[in-house]
């Protein structure tokens, strides 16, 4: 079906060469534990995909790249990485995080971490680190951008100040939102361990990983199995994924440039549209800078979970912040913790591009949001 | 805006999809007749946090939302669920729990179709483009020269009008009730036909949110202590006790916990101020005339009448499933209507829907909700040998 594709942060399309990739894949079964050929061909596929993920992110030779379910799975992966075998100490965190990173500071929380939050203002700005912040910091987990508004988070100078001050402390950052929007290098940002996720960036949903930093973390499996991914992970390897991720990294790693330079664009294209089309909406914009796939925006009058349906029947796909796998829609948690209401977080809607998108399409789009909140607001 | 019973016209149509199969098999035929649709299923209750039915077979608990999914997946409509549970709370299930305190028994689905069906859910498609509501309902819609008509449904068994009395003239023609032309076991043919999951789905309950009994819940939700009363005869003569009148329903005959007596015993009465229950025996429960209020008209005559001026023969039904009865119906000035058994009659319960159909029994002429008795009459009210008035004569 056709159909354009603006909620990309929830799934992206298969990129081009992801599925020539998969169009010319053999099929032969295939375990890359086995020793004959069918073994070290799967072996190959997965150790070329992470030399692929590495080249993409800068990775230097200290840093391993371990694969993972998801982004899910690699967020809760740092957390034990970062807290196994330490009895207390306090967790940094943002109040925006991944439903995942905040469910896993929870179940520290429980297990004796005192966990402590920077919160995010309307304008997207990060409360400042708490002065009191000290050598008894564990664990840092700080989003590089969010995913529902597309606002980034000064990372590196983040990591920086903890680090003079907690020179022990894990830093980790959530970077599932900003890969491919914008060239990233975890060492350089000066972080330990950053997660990934397949399908935000065009390869097969069900893989994603866990950076890390072999010389500060000490390794463990959170799955209790076999020796996979160098004891990283248990579990036979997901190949067909895992190749995927190493073929849409070696694609953008190619592209990053073009990818960039077309969504700048792309993003003063939408934000034009959005005011002659929609002069009335309010977007939420950031002192720090966003992503540029990504904007969120307030339709004022028009309940987003409406709109959202509305558009998909004109064959838009679009979302009202974060996908919801539970099917009932609730408000975002990211907008109330940045201080909207309920009314403002029921009628935002979140415009998340692909990295490959003609100029046409992307109009095409806001054209049909346009029509569709003019039949909204006709209705009423 | 042209009336969606013609699918040429372009139409586009909600369909609420509960789950089950009517619903399924209604999507099935407005796709197959060229409609554009959407399937929608109405989160109206959360089941998880309350309790209920998600492990029977119901409508509209979390798996009946799987098989709906599945179901439009297959027929190839795009589906959607549609948050109402804090509209349902305050329309359906707070009527409903407040009508048993009163001593009146609700009819939440007519609250449902009338509130959030044919209501919220029709203004909410309605924002989004799509201008008719279509549900799996077994009643028919027709048009003449006059008007829009509703009518039984094609399966006697299965016809479901009694609970659609509260349509207008306008919604007629923006509503679809695409099985009603259909009887049951043909519904089921053709959901087999077409590999729908839900082809052999057992009917879901009446009471969609209940699980359990009836009074349980309305202790339990409404947050009230249930307080006991007397079971007594219509001479007052104390025959036993009761935990709360939220157990009883007028007309009742099992689980009234008294024993003993020759002939079975009825509830008569429910009285919240004394939560008295008094019962008697069939022959006491009748009357020959009752009052409804919170009216609809439906026919095209009566609708731009404002109901009959005169009293007009029609057959009253008075519960779901019940067969009806010949009486006369007229207009108060009050707004209310006054009902008048012909020959039979039938046990009257406060707060259930009173729909007549024409003396044909076939077409919905309107309906209202049957007006609870007087605070404290209790058997006095319009009653025939209790010499008792009507609210209006
Ligand atoms: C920022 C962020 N982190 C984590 C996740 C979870 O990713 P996954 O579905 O791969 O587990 C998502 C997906 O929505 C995300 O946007």
């Amino acid at each position: 079906m056709d159909y354009i594709n603006f909620d990309a942060n929830a799934g992206h399309t298969l990129l081009s060469s992801v599925r020539s990739f998969l169009a010319d894949f053999d099929g032969a079964a295939r375990n890359p534990s086995s020793v004959h050929r069918g073994g070290q061909a799967a072996r190959v596929l997965i150790e070329e995909a992470r030399d692929r993920v590495s080249t993409l992110l800068r990775l230097p030779p200290s840093y391993r790249v371990v694969f993972t379910s998801g982004a899910t799975e690699a967020n809760n992966l740092a957390f034990y990485l970062a807290t196994c075998g330490h009895a207390a100490g306090t967790i940094l965190t943002t109040a925006v995080e991944h439903p995942c990173v905040l469910a896993s500071a929870d179940h520290a929380a429980g297990h004796g971490f005192q966990i402590r939050s920077l919160t995010v203002q309307r304008n997207g700005t990060l409360t400042p680190l708490p002065q009191d912040i000290g050598s008894e910091l564990r664990f840092a987990s700080l989003m590089l951008a969010n995913n529902e508004t597309g606002h980034c988070f000064p990372v590196e100078a983040l990591a920086r100040a903890i680090r003079s001050k907690a020179p022990h402390c894990v830093l980790h950052s959530d970077v599932v939102a900003a890969l491919g929007k914008m060239a990233i290098a975890p060492a350089e940002l000066r972080l330990d361990m950053a997660t990934i996720s397949g399908h935000k960036v065009g390869a097969l949903t069900g893989v994603g990983a866990l950076i890390v930093d072999t010389t500060r973390v000490q390794c463990r499996s959170l799955l209790r199995g076999g020796p996979q991914e160098l004891r990283w992970r248990a579990g036979t390897e997901n190949v067909l994924g895992i190749a995927s991720l190493g073929v849409a990294a070696k694609e953008i790693h190619e592209r990053q440039d073009e990818i960039m330079k077309r969504l700048s664009r792309q993003r003063r294209m939408v934000l034009q549209m959005l005011e002659e089309l929609l002069p009335d909406t309010i977007v939420h914009h950031a002192a720090n800078g966003a992503i540029d796939s990504t904007i969120s925006v307030r339709v004022t009058g028009c309940p987003a979970d409406d709109l959202v349906v509305a558009a998909d029947t004109r064959g838009l796909h679009i979302s009202s912040g974060a996908a919801c796998a539970s099917g009932k829609p609730e408000s975002s948690h990211v907008l109330r913790g940045m201080g909207f209401d309920d009314t403002h977080a029921s009628e935002t809607i979140r415009i998340s591009l692909e990295l490959f998108m003609d100029d046409s399409v992307v109009e095409r789009g806001m054209e049909i949001l346009a029509e569709c909140v003019a039949t909204m607001r006709g209705a009423q | 805006m042209s009336p969606a019973q013609d699918a040429s016209n372009g139409a586009k149509v909600v369909v609420a999809m509960s789950g089950g199969v009517d619903s399924s098999v209604a999507a099935l035929l407005l796709h197959e007749q060229g409609y554009e649709i959407i399937g929608v299923s109405m989160q109206v209750w959360d089941y998880r946090q309350h309790g209920g039915c998600d492990s029977r077979a119901t409508c509209c608990a979390p798996s009946d939302f799987m098989d709906a999914r599945q179901v439009a997946a297959r027929v190839g409509v795009p589906y959607y669920v549609f948050d109402f549970e804090e509209l349902f709370r305050h329309e359906v299930i707070d009527r409903f729990v407040e009508s048993y305190h009163a001593g009146v028994t609700p009819n939440p689905c007519v609250d449902c179709n009338n509130r959030v069906k044919f209501l919220a859910l029709r203004e909410r498609a309605r924002r989004m483009g799509f201008y008719s509501v279509a549900t799996g309902h077994y009643a028919q819609i027709e048009r003449s020269e006059a008007g829009w008509h509703l009518k039984r449904g094609q399966d006697g068994e299965k016809d479901q009008s009694y609970f659609l009395y509260g349509l207008r003239q306008e919604e007629l023609p923006h509503t679809l009730f695409p099985v009603g032309g259909m009887t049951k076991a043909q519904v089921r043919e053709l959901a087999r036909e077409f590999g729908l999951k839900t082809a052999e789905k057992p009917e879901s309950q009446d009471v969609c949110f209940v699980s359990g009994s009836v009074g349980e819940f309305v202790t339990r939700i409404g947050g009230r202590k249930s307080q006991g009363g007397a079971i007594v005869n219509s001479q007052g003569e104390i025959l036993g006790s009761h935990e709360g009148i939220q157990n009883f329903t007028v007309g009742q005959r099992r689980g009234l916990g008294v024993s003993g007596t020759a002939e079975p015993l009825y509830v008569l009465a429910i009285d919240r101020t004394s939560n008295k229950v008094t019962v008697g025996v069939r022959s006491e429960l009748e009357r020959e005339s009752f009052s409804v209020q919170e009216l609809n008209w439906v026919s095209p005559a009566l609708a731009t009448a404002g109901g009959p001026q005169e009293p007009i023969e029609v057959v009253a039904q008075l519960r779901y499933r019940n067969p009806g009865v010949r009486a006369t119906v007229r207009t108060c000035a009050d707004g209310s209507a006054e009902v008048r058994f012909l020959n039979e009659w039938t046990p009257v319960t406060p707060g259930q829907a009173c729909v007549f159909y024409d003396k044909s029994n076939t077409e919905v002429l309107g309906g209202g909700r049957i007006l609870s008795h007087p605070v404290g009459s209790g058997l006095q009210w319009g009653h025939r040998q209790g010499l008792g008035r009507t609210a209006c004569s």
